[in-house]
């Protein structure tokens, strides 16, 4: 059993350029973060940027709203290869927004709050993804491809799409027929389905709350 | 317990870990390997997600408690365990009291991870094969001999019991490897091969 | 799962035993061992090629192995996946074992559920192990309210998926405590304790008391008050609810009820009111049947008893109410569903795929509809040898455990094949340092390829190789074993291996092998304590339509794509015959290493196996 020393010192990348960074003090940016391109990038409020997440923002400007998390090895925006096109376009994520491990967002896409991104998902160029929706992991949206608010891209291929639960719903039939046949009152309604989603959010601002707490930030170390 | 003197692209540590020095381990005072791990270049392995102390109340967000001197685990890799290109190893998180933390990855010995594979499981048991590009969800557990296929999704919190291979998305039992699976040198028991050739001039 | 090249694959003898019958078992040991033998010289000679159609038993060892015959899919295992009979000497695919059922568990929790519980539980964890019913991922029970804990949990609770965020709020359930899951979803979606159930008591009353003829009477009055009091019932509710179905399977107790209630009563009292608009296609036509055919007293005891009349065989009428279990399509057919189909809200996604409705009661059409399934159970499961029924895996009973009780895989008995390219630094001018590779092979380049075969048996064993020249197929490449006929030394004790595990005993120090120079015909490549490599040759052949070499091949109006799927698969047949010296009793192997020459058996197994050794390139 050994724990592990630090890696010797890596090769400090010179050639790309280095976005512009405009980055709100609150935030956590981690320093092995990679921020290239010619258009500026910005981070919002109390967001987290995990290690090793790549911003691209060389086909436009890159916005990351309040109080998102992207992990390690997101790439956001998209290498300069075949930017043959001049005009700008910019990606943004609104508030809230969590993107998963590995996963992919490539430029012109919109992703509205509170939207989850899974390990491995791919949103394509100009797609745009509704509030409250999710991504699930190694899922893609297509290009120009749109989610409407609070729907679960999720399965292989293509992907199954559902919406979820957002008000009070009725019980199902199987609960009312139940309830008849029993001669019982059919149960009250169930909280609205908001709830579930108000929870996860508040969980979501715990983490960012820890990992504020844990994450190197660029420029200071650690120990 | 300085690196021994290698030239190629792996560090090789005194138990055997093999580690590209392309990998991008982050606190590695909070990872134990068991020796005879490899590491490949471009591997994330979030070690700086460890639990903190117990009085880290994230009531009290005001007064972050001072680190302690023990450094608690977040990572663990068992002996001749195979971490592939571009895989990522996270610890799982999950809110419980009210308190958000980090809880320990266990990873036993004889486990392969595949290629850009996403793992944030409790534990991944002895001779455990997780496919290229599967992803492992948050506090799922892969029991001994379990098999995830390429391009599966293990939802999170899901048990893979022993013996059985898990595929799809999102990943459901589609099967059982055989009574033979792990014996060494065979399907699932190919990791000291695997750890062998680790490092060796390209072609062997 | 297909596997990465390069593969081994070993095929099953019992493809060619179609009965697994005794005296089958005792020839096929014996008779392998004259084929190879005499063949083996001239193992390249053509005259292996030609097939006798009439293989009978006696022929098939003349038979080169295809691989690519549509049968071969059935015999051919990766070799950890096969098992060894001690007492037939063969080795056993999972076709020809039986399996037992040693121990049921739930995939999620990985509890056991004892057998008696199995069926009462409808082979579904009894605990609050649950599957998605959109996505089939596990669900986790979790609370809403205090979500962040600071209080004592509790509040209602709702069963929730991970994956794709449904949860039972969904379909408007919530729980009342996090324990007993099922039973409080039961309670909510089952409608099985219903009004039928005094019904169904009342029912089995009367079939209790069928015993006295004179109770008859008593029972018929009794059977139809209650029929006018549900009839009224189900009438009233009729009025106010639109539908007043009864779950699917309450209807089908209803129903089951409803039936037995009328077999016995048919039976005892002929002259039922209802029974003569009824007349006939009711299951009192089985009835007579039953008794014309079998007058035994015995049999039509069964049927209902103590009849008294047979000149006019009773009649059954069918279910009138609803809480007999009738259900009367609605007024409105289909169009509500149809509507709901069409609506804005529900659109493809909101309708329930087959997959989803697999599981769940018939009627539901729409994912709102879904409740959300209790785990299946899985096994742990005994395997016994088909035709000896010597047990082959028992694990042990504990779901956590990975241990087995007993467990005679192949790999034990016979030698562990191992594929590997072998790059040589010049061996011709195509091939320079770097190893071929696998997924494009040139075609009619030489390729040579190491196989280690590694004997994990305590005896040593001698290995005699065969393979036809040509392999078999429309893509004919060219095959040699350079060394056919080798041996393998024993198995040793594990700490052996670990002392020597710095020489990986599989593939051997692959630097050697530069230094080895080139292979030559009749030598090993290289040996090891317990394993030994040899060099197969090979040269692979022209898909069709590539190139001109597959002669009268019928090349299809594209050309190039007259391949068939796989077909630029190259894989070789390879017959093992083996031969060791085991001790007389067989049943611990490990003390073989010092036993004495005398007491020792000759043993000897044949059978082919399968070297997938790459893709063939589709043109040079």
């Amino acid at each position: 059993m050994a724990t592990l020393k630090p890696p010797s010192s890596r090769p400090v990348p010179t050639g790309p350029p280095k976005a512009p960074l405009k980055a709100d003090p609150t935030a956590t940016i981690a320093d092995t973060a990679v921020f290239q391109g010619t258009y500026p990038v910005t981070i919002g409020a109390g967001t987290i940027i995990h290690p090793r997440a790549r911003f691209y923002a060389y086909q436009g400007p890159i916005v990351v709203g309040d109080g998102c998390i992207i992990s390690e090895k997101a790439i956001i925006g998209a290498q300069p290869a075949r930017s043959t096109e001049s005009k700008e376009i910019a990606t943004r994520l609104s508030y809230f927004v969590t993107v998963g491990p590995s996963s992919t967002i490539h430029p012109g896409a919109h992703i509205h709050s509170s939207v989850t991104i899974e390990a491995l998902a791919t949103i394509h160029q100009y797609a745009e993804i509704g509030s409250h929706s999710k991504i699930c992991s190694g899922c893609e949206v297509p290009e120009n491809g749109k989610v409407d608010e609070w729907v679960v891209v999720y399965g292989s291929g293509l992907g199954q799409r559902r919406k979820r639960a957002r008000e009070a719903n009725e019980p199902g039939p199987a609960v009312v027929i139940a309830a008849q046949v029993a001669q019982v009152p059919v149960p009250g309604p169930a909280p609205k389905g908001k709830v579930i989603e108000d929870a996860r959010l508040m969980v979501l601002q715990k983490e960012r709350e820890v990992l504020a707490r844990m994450i190197v930030p660029a420029g200071a170390k650690k120990k | 317990m300085p690196p021994k003197a290698a030239k190629g692209e792996y560090i090789e540590t005194d138990t055997g870990n093999k580690i590209s020095r392309r990998s991008q381990i982050h606190g590695t005072q909070h990872i134990i390997l068991g020796g005879k791990t490899v590491i490949q270049a471009e591997a994330v392995i979030r070690g700086d997600l460890y639990r903190l102390p117990s009085t880290a109340a994230s009531t009290d967000p005001n007064n972050p408690p001072p680190p302690s001197n023990t450094p608690s685990v977040a990572i663990t890799v068992g002996r001749y365990t195979y971490i592939s290109k571009s895989a990522i190893l996270r610890p799982p998180s999950r809110l419980h009291r009210g308190v958000h933390s980090y809880y320990p990855l266990k990873i036993g010995d004889h486990v392969f991870v595949g290629e850009s594979a996403v793992i944030e499981a409790a534990s991944l048991g002895n001779h455990v094969h997780v496919g290229a590009g599967a992803t492992v969800g948050s506090m799922a557990i892969i029991k001994d001999f379990a098999v995830v296929l390429d391009g599966a999704a293990v939802p999170p919190g899901m048990v893979v019991p022993s013996w059985c291979i898990v595929g799809g998305r999102p990943a459901r039992i589609v099967g059982e490897v055989g009574e033979g699976y792990g014996v060494e040198g065979a399907d699932g028991g190919m990791a000291r091969e695997r750890y062998r050739v680790v490092g060796k001039p390209a072609g062997f | 799962m297909s596997r990465p090249f390069p593969y081994t694959y070993i095929s099953c003898p019992c493809a060619d035993t179609p009965v697994p019958d005794p005296a089958r078992k005792r020839r096929s040991r014996g008779t392998p061992q004259k084929s190879p033998n005499p063949e083996q010289p001239n193992v390249d000679n053509e005259d292996k090629k030609p097939q006798e159609e009439e293989n009978e038993d006696e022929e098939e060892e003349e038979q080169t192995f295809d691989p690519r015959s549509p049968r071969s899919n059935f015999s051919l295992y990766p070799p950890e996946q096969l098992l060894y009979c001690e007492d037939c000497h063969q080795i056993k695919c999972p076709r020809c074992i039986t399996e037992e059922i040693v121990s049921w568990y739930c995939p999620n929790c990985l509890f056991e559920t004892p057998s008696s519980m199995v069926r009462s539980d409808g082979n579904r964890c009894g605990r609050n192990c649950f599957n998605c019913p959109t996505c089939t991922a596990p669900l986790a029970v979790s609370t809403i309210e205090n979500v962040t804990g600071n209080g004592s949990q509790q509040g209602p609770w709702v069963l929730s998926c991970g994956y794709c965020m449904w949860t039972t709020l969904d379909i408007g359930i919530k729980f009342d405590k996090p324990t007993n899951i099922r039973t409080q979803l039961q309670k909510m979606t089952d409608a099985t304790a219903t009004p039928s159930y005094d019904r169904s008591r009342q029912a089995s009353r009367t079939f209790g008391d069928l015993k006295s003829p004179l109770s008859s009477y008593a029972s018929i009055d009794e059977q139809s008050a209650s029929r006018e009091g549900s009839g009224e019932q189900s009438a009233t509710n009729e009025d106010t609810i639109p539908t007043p179905d009864l779950g699917t399977d309450a209807r089908f107790a209803a129903l089951k009820s409803f039936y037995r209630t009328q077999i016995s009563e048919t039976s005892t009292s002929p002259g039922d009111p209802l029974g003569s608009d009824l007349g006939f296609s009711s299951p009192g036509a089985l009835n007579r049947l039953m008794s014309l055919y079998a007058s035994s007293s015995r049999l039509s005891g069964l049927y209902g008893g103590n009849k008294k009349q047979k000149s006019k065989p009773p009649v059954m009428r069918e279910a009138l109410t609803s809480s007999e279990g009738l259900r009367i399509a609605p007024d409105n057919g289909d169009a509500d569903v149809i509507e709901r189909l069409g609506s804005q809200e529900c659109g493809w996604d909101g309708v329930a795929s087959i997959e989803q409705r697999q599981d769940q009661s018939p009627d539901v059409r729409f994912a709102d509809d879904l409740i959300p399934l209790p785990c299946l159970l899985r096994t742990k499961r005994a395997k016994r040898c088909k035709s000896c029924k010597h047990i082959l895996v028992k694990p042990e009973t504990k779901p956590q455990s990975t241990r087995f009780r007993i467990r005679l895989i192949a790999l034990s008995y016979i030698p562990l094949p191992t594929l590997r390219p072998l790059a040589l630094p010049s061996s011709s001018s195509m091939m320079s340092a770097p190893i071929p590779d696998l997924n494009s092979l040139p075609p009619l380049r030489p390729v040579h390829v190491l196989l280690t075969l590694k004997n994990h048996m305590f005896d040593p064993v001698r290995i005699t190789l065969a393979t036809p020249s040509v392999t078999p197929g429309r893509v004919a490449s060219k095959v040699t074993v350079l060394s056919p006929q080798f041996d393998i030394g024993a198995n040793s004790d594990v700490w052996d291996e670990a002392l020597q595990n710095a020489s990986a005993p599989v593939t051997g120090d692959p630097k050697l092998a530069t230094l080895r120079g080139v292979p030559e015909a009749g030598k090993v490549w290289d040996k090891g304590r317990n394993w030994t490599t040899v060099v197969l040759e090979v040269v692979p052949g022209t898909l069709p339509g590539s190139e001109a070499e597959g002669g009268n091949e019928v090349t299809a109006k594209d050309g190039t794509l007259a391949t068939q799927q796989d077909e630029d698969v190259l894989e070789i047949p390879v017959f093992v015959h083996m031969e060791w010296d085991a001790e007389a009793q067989l049943e611990q192997q490990n003390v073989g290493k010092a036993s004495k020459p005398d007491d020792l058996v000759a043993r000897e197994l044949a059978y082919w196996m399968v070297l997938g050794v790459g893709r063939i390139q589709a043109s040079l």
